[in-house]
């Protein structure tokens, strides 16, 4: 909301330059977002008030004429073109250095008054329009100000201002009007708040009541109160130049007087009217009722929009008219013959208000303000003040009758506030006095029950505080108001809690680290998902987005339809993206994947690990060649990683997946669970993904491993015996059949080196001279190791015996020499 | 006598002269064969002594043993001198450049998010702050009703929301705060109370260089009996020490969440860009967790009172380490990530 400093003024007494007031308003919780300077060009000697005292024609001259000017020191001449200067009038005067923004160049920029002959005649000055100062748009003739403008006195006394920009959160609503901001800065200040409202309390309103005018139907708690007042004899024309310039510095566009009335008093007072055109309601009456379903209404802004049966009508008796508390339509709205004025002000249910404006996708300054819960009690001087307005700027007009509708007024809400309380909460103790002063600033009205050191206030809350209702809302008013640099700082005290991390937490962070000691970037991405990623995964028959359960959203964004159920489209896409920048991706993220359950049940959120591997390893350089990734190594990066999380023991077996090539991927296990796959992706996914070359993937779920830390829980893990005697190496050649895997000889020979076995590993395959077709060699590193003395040859021998055993009888497989 | 010298003293010139001559180490090896070794001619004089009257034998044998004792010497000296020679030319020729960039090893890296969600729950641990975390699709009922955040709220616009589609089964959101976890952790456990809770969120924003559709939030809870704002300053008072260094300066303005009560923000002092002068920059919103909050998770607002602050972990990453856009974090650019990660402190 734009609080114009010279409007505030009028309510509060301050000596505060505006950008002080900002700042301790800002504190208190009453947000200054932006400041403007309106007339900050103005220079204070060159930018003055002056009365035109002479107007007179130039010879030869048809489109401008000479003007003179006076000041109080002296009579100044200048040359215009301005069609509505008159001899009488006050307008505004630059001398030459003057600063003004230039109409008639591209961007109007601010440009210095210099001297500069028209017709012969070099002026003294210029006289300015509403555009060249800044003000308005407004460009048809000079800026006339009012004849009670002092002439001589600087404009930026005049016509400057500050305009302060609050952000009005949703508990503020009575700081949304220059009343409230005035009240709450000279509660924040211990200044003087001008009050209007009593005066309108001192002086009833002395016209006939018609409480046939508006006819409530809806009930009261959707239309706490509707108040309205009848206006005759108005006269529409433009409004003041004062209240065009205080709407235009809030914001607002000037229309006409008595629609300019009803934004002024909103801004002023915080309460939304709205003017219909009396002799344009069918019936002369309204009638406040629900709309009909499918209720059809044309808006001011000539939008039609079909209402339902939840939004409140303000109707005549043909029909709609207007969107209660929302908006109105054309149909009643004051035209430049309307005469007769009925001036609504009624208070709406601020739900409601917020439940129409959504469903019909309007915002209006009034619905801003009702649907955060406006009082009622403001209806009354709205109606009062608006007459008072009405009749001053459209003379003749007279009210002529009201109607007030408050059928369950509001009671005041009180609270009890025991002192001791305060520090209970706040951790401070602020002297009785002050607590009581700072409440009684705010308006509200506090009684003591007497208690000298620890009295217990009931405290009864202003009207216009619907925020307030709780001991603790009493007492954030009385810490904002002392302010918040009087806390002291502690350390919370009591039992402290042991701090343990989760298994899920551990298992997550733990294999980002491990991620990261093989080299790989740790990488995060969003976690939603599309329908054509999801058909990019299943290029080759696989579940498409038409087939893969996710959960969905109702208000998608863009392509992001839902959350992911696989990390592996994020990557490849990642993938893709950054291999046109760089040679290697070398990538792996650890985030949940979701699974949808039944539709009233959180979806399976599952932690789960995707690496993906593309382009060549490492980058050019002079002491290494570059090589393409390949399976290994993404199944080394599984191997590498899933230890950290104790996974020590993987399997992996030969599996289909329509997501990578046939014959190269593998499912991962351990302890007979399935965690996942690894492989080489499908040439046509990569190329669905527009991903050049080979790219490899990883993904396996990490939920079992959760469950498996978990499951140890409470056991005491030791480390098996560590032996001190020396380690035997042998390697061991197996001419085996080709179609056995390495993994099936690699058990056979663990098993038959049986407790010696400390490590068996592949080195080599061979193919070729002395390997007969069909077969093929594989070269194994044995460690042999006994955890209670150095072995000897014999035992050693005995090992290579057992195993060549082995091997012959379960895979006819043989040991080379 | 004389025969003995007329033996031997011609062929140890010789010899001693070859020796001198030998250019490199593989020449004194053959001069060794030539003279020394099993078939050497200085070695071969002993097979004459056989030919010499017995009276000479002793004196002609050990005139051969003292000369190639002597050129043994010499050849040990000649080849000692060849192999500074050889490798002081080995060590000239190997001179590398010291200045050429190291082998690469591939270095991963954490992302930048992990790293100072990180950095802030480790201050809090520390402070005594267990890490929990909760779902990141959440009921409506704990995202926003229980939080003191009723349907048809004005309150509810400030969280734009993604909503999943339940077929009208249920109410259920993506999170868009962390702060359900609040309701979650109270339901499940008495006070006291004190948990920071790190995760992902989720709000239907236009993402622009401060905005994001999906960001982390950092929730911090601490109920007890007689906990007070003073301790949430003085929470957080530390907490900003730790993360921006000791001496700075800290305030806490008023403001509203619906779930706090008094409710404020919390600012750091910190210098601006060009270093120049100080500026307070908002690092979070805090607050005394809400009576009604206490109440709705059984609580007795009465017998406990305690805060609640939360904080975005991306955005303090930009106050901390002078990053500038947002969206960078989540974009992936393998290229930003290794240079942020390169900078980091």
């Amino acid at each position: 909301m734009k609080v114009s400093w010279r409007w505030l003024k009028e309510y509060v007494d301050t000596d505060l330059a505006p950008r002080e007031m900002a700042r301790r308003l800002t504190l208190a919780g009453l947000e200054a977002e932006k400041i403007e300077e309106i007339g900050a060009e103005w220079d204070r000697e060159l930018m003055r008030v002056a009365s035109v005292t002479a107007v007179e024609a130039i010879p030869g001259a048809d489109r401008v004429r000479l003007v003179k000017l006076a000041l109080p020191e002296r009579e100044v001449t200048v040359v215009t073109g301005a069609p509505n200067i008159a001899v009488g009038q006050k307008i505004v005067l630059g001398l030459l250095g003057a600063k003004f923004y230039d109409v008639h160049t591209e961007g109007r920029p601010l440009k210095t008054l210099k001297s500069r002959p028209i017709m012969g005649i070099t002026g003294e000055g210029m006289v300015f329009s509403e555009l060249e100062l800044g003000l308005s748009e407004e460009h048809e003739g000079i800026l006339v100000l009012p004849e009670d403008a002092p002439a001589g006195m600087p404009l930026v006394d005049y016509l400057g201002d500050t305009v302060i920009e609050f952000e009005i959160t949703p508990n503020l609503v009575h700081d949304f009007s220059i009343i409230g901001v005035a009240r709450e800065a000279a509660a924040v200040t211990g200044t003087t708040f001008h009050d209007p409202f009593p005066r309108w309390e001192a002086t009833p309103l002395d016209v006939p009541a018609l409480p046939n005018l508006v006819t409530l139907e809806a009930s009261p708690d959707l239309v706490p109160r509707f108040t309205a007042l009848v206006i005759e004899g108005v006269q529409i024309a433009p409004s003041p130049q004062w209240m065009q310039q205080q709407l235009i510095a809030s914001g607002l566009r000037p229309v006409n007087n008595i629609v300019d009335v009803t934004n002024y008093v909103m801004l002023e007072y915080g309460q939304p009217s709205h003017a219909y055109d009396l002799d344009r309601l069918v019936g002369r009456r309204l009638i406040v009722r629900h709309a009909q379903q499918g209720e059809t209404l044309e808006l001011i802004n000539h939008e039609v929009k079909s209402l339902t049966a939840d939004m409140l009508a303000v109707c005549d008796e043909a029909g709609v008219t207007n969107v209660g508390g929302v908006i109105g339509g054309t149909r009643s709205e004051i035209t430049d013959e309307t005469h007769t004025v009925l001036l609504e002000a009624a208070n709406w249910e601020m739900r409601n208000i917020r439940h129409t404006r959504n469903a019909l996708h309007v915002r209006t300054d009034a619905s801003a303000r009702f649907e955060r819960g406006l009082e009622p009690e403001l209806t009354m001087p709205t109606v009062r003040r608006l007459a008072e307005l009405i009749v001053a700027v459209s003379p003749g007009a007279r009210v002529t009758g009201y109607c007030d509708h408050y059928r369950q007024p509001r009671l005041p809400v009180v609270v009890t506030l025991p002192y001791a309380r305060i520090g209970r909460l706040l951790g401070v103790t602020y002297p009785v006095s002050d607590v009581i002063s700072v409440l009684t600033r705010l308006q509200f009205q506090v009684a003591n029950d007497g208690d000298v050191t620890n009295p217990t206030f009931t405290v009864t809350v202003p009207t216009h505080r619907s925020d307030v209702s709780r001991p603790e809302d009493l007492i954030e008013e009385v810490a904002r108001i002392i302010g918040y640099e009087s806390l002291p700082e502690t350390l919370p005290t009591g039992t402290a809690v042991p701090v343990m991390h989760s298994d899920r937490l551990l298992t997550r962070e733990t294999v980002r680290d491990a991620l990261v000691a093989v080299g790989l970037a740790e990488v995060q991405t969003y976690s939603f998902t599309s329908a054509a990623t999801l058909d990019k995964l299943a290029t080759i028959g696989g579940a498409g987005a038409a087939d893969t359960p996710i959960v969905r959203l109702i208000n998608p964004m863009g392509e992001w339809e839902g959350l992911r159920p696989t990390l592996r489209g994020s990557l490849l896409a990642l993938a893709a993206e950054n291999l046109k920048f760089v040679p290697d991706v070398a990538v792996g993220e650890v985030a949940n994947v979701y699974l949808p359950r039944s539709l009233d049940e959180l979806p399976d959120e599952r932690l789960t690990l995707c690496v993906v591997l593309a382009g060549t390893q490492g980058e050019r350089e002079y002491a290494s060649a570059m090589r393409p990734y390949d399976f290994w190594d993404v199944k080394g990066v599984v191997e590498a990683i899933m230890p950290a999380v104790g996974m020590t023991a993987l399997q992996f077996a030969a599996t289909e997946d329509p997501m990578f090539q046939p014959g190269r991927v593998a499912a991962v296990t351990a302890n007979g669970v399935r965690l996942g796959v690894c492989g080489e992706v499908h040439p046509r996914v990569a190329a669905a993904f527009e991903l050049p070359g080979r790219v490899y993937l990883a993904e396996l779920d990490l939920e079992p491993v959760i469950a498996a830390i978990a499951a140890r829980q409470g056991t005491l893990r030791q480390l098996p015996p560590i032996s001190r005697y020396p380690a035997v190496e042998q390697d061991l050649a197996v001419l085996v059949d080709e179609a056995i895997p390495a993994a099936d000889v690699e058990a056979v020979v663990r098993a038959a080196a049986g407790q010696l076995a400390r490590r068996v590993r592949l080195f080599d395959v061979y193919r070729g001279e002395q390997v007969p077709t069909g077969k093929k060699s594989l070269a194994f590193a044995v460690t042999l190791q006994a955890p209670n003395r150095a072995l000897s040859e014999d035992e050693v021998t005995k090992v290579r015996d057992r195993i060549a055993g082995a091997l012959s009888k379960r895979l006819k497989a043989a040991l080379r020499a | 006598m004389t025969v003995t010298h007329a033996q031997i003293d011609p062929l140890v010139a010789e010899a001693r002269a070859n020796l001198d001559a030998a250019a490199d180490l593989e020449a004194t090896r053959q001069w060794y064969r030539d003279y020394l070794g099993d078939h050497g001619t200085v070695s071969s004089l002993t097979r004459l002594i056989g030919t010499l009257p017995r009276e000479e034998r002793a004196a002609f044998g050990q005139a051969v043993n003292a000369a190639k004792a002597a050129l043994g010497e010499l050849l040990a000296v000649k080849q000692s001198a060849l192999e500074t020679v050889a490798l002081n030319a080995r060590i000239a020729a190997e001179t590398l450049d010291v200045t050429m960039p190291g082998r690469l090893v591939a270095r991963g890296f954490l992302h930048p998010t992990t790293r100072i969600v990180r950095e802030i729950c480790e201050v809090f641990n520390k402070l005594g702050f267990q890490t929990v975390e909760g779902p990141e699709v959440e009921f409506a009922k704990y995202n926003f009703d229980m939080l003191n955040i009723p349907a048809d709220h004005p309150a509810r616009d400030v969280w734009d929301t993604f909503i999943v589609d339940t077929q009208g089964e249920a109410e259920i959101v993506l999170r868009t705060h962390t702060s359900p976890m609040q309701v979650r952790t109270m339901l499940s456990q008495q006070p006291p109370v004190r948990v920071v809770v790190p995760g992902r969120c989720y709000r239907y924003e236009a993402t622009d260089a401060t905005h994001l559709a999906m960001f982390y939030q950092i929730e911090g809870l601490c109920v007890g009996e007689g906990i007070t704002m003073a301790d949430l300053k003085g929470t957080l008072a530390e907490f900003a020490r730790q993360m921006f260094g000791p001496g700075r300066r800290t305030r806490f303005r008023c403001d509203f969440f619906p779930f706090v009560e008094p409710g404020v923000d919390f600012a750091v002092e910190l210098p601006t860009a060009d270093g120049k002068g100080m500026r307070w920059l908002e690092l979070l919103g805090a607050g005394m967790v809400h009576p009604h909050v206490l109440e709705m998770a059984g609580y007795d607002p009465e017998k406990y009172s305690g805060f609640a602050f939360g904080m975005g972990p991306e955005r303090l990453a930009l106050l901390r380490y002078g990053l500038t856009d947002l969206r960078d974090f989540y974009a992936n650019d393998l290229r930003w990530l290794r240079q942020v990660n390169e900078a980091w402190l």
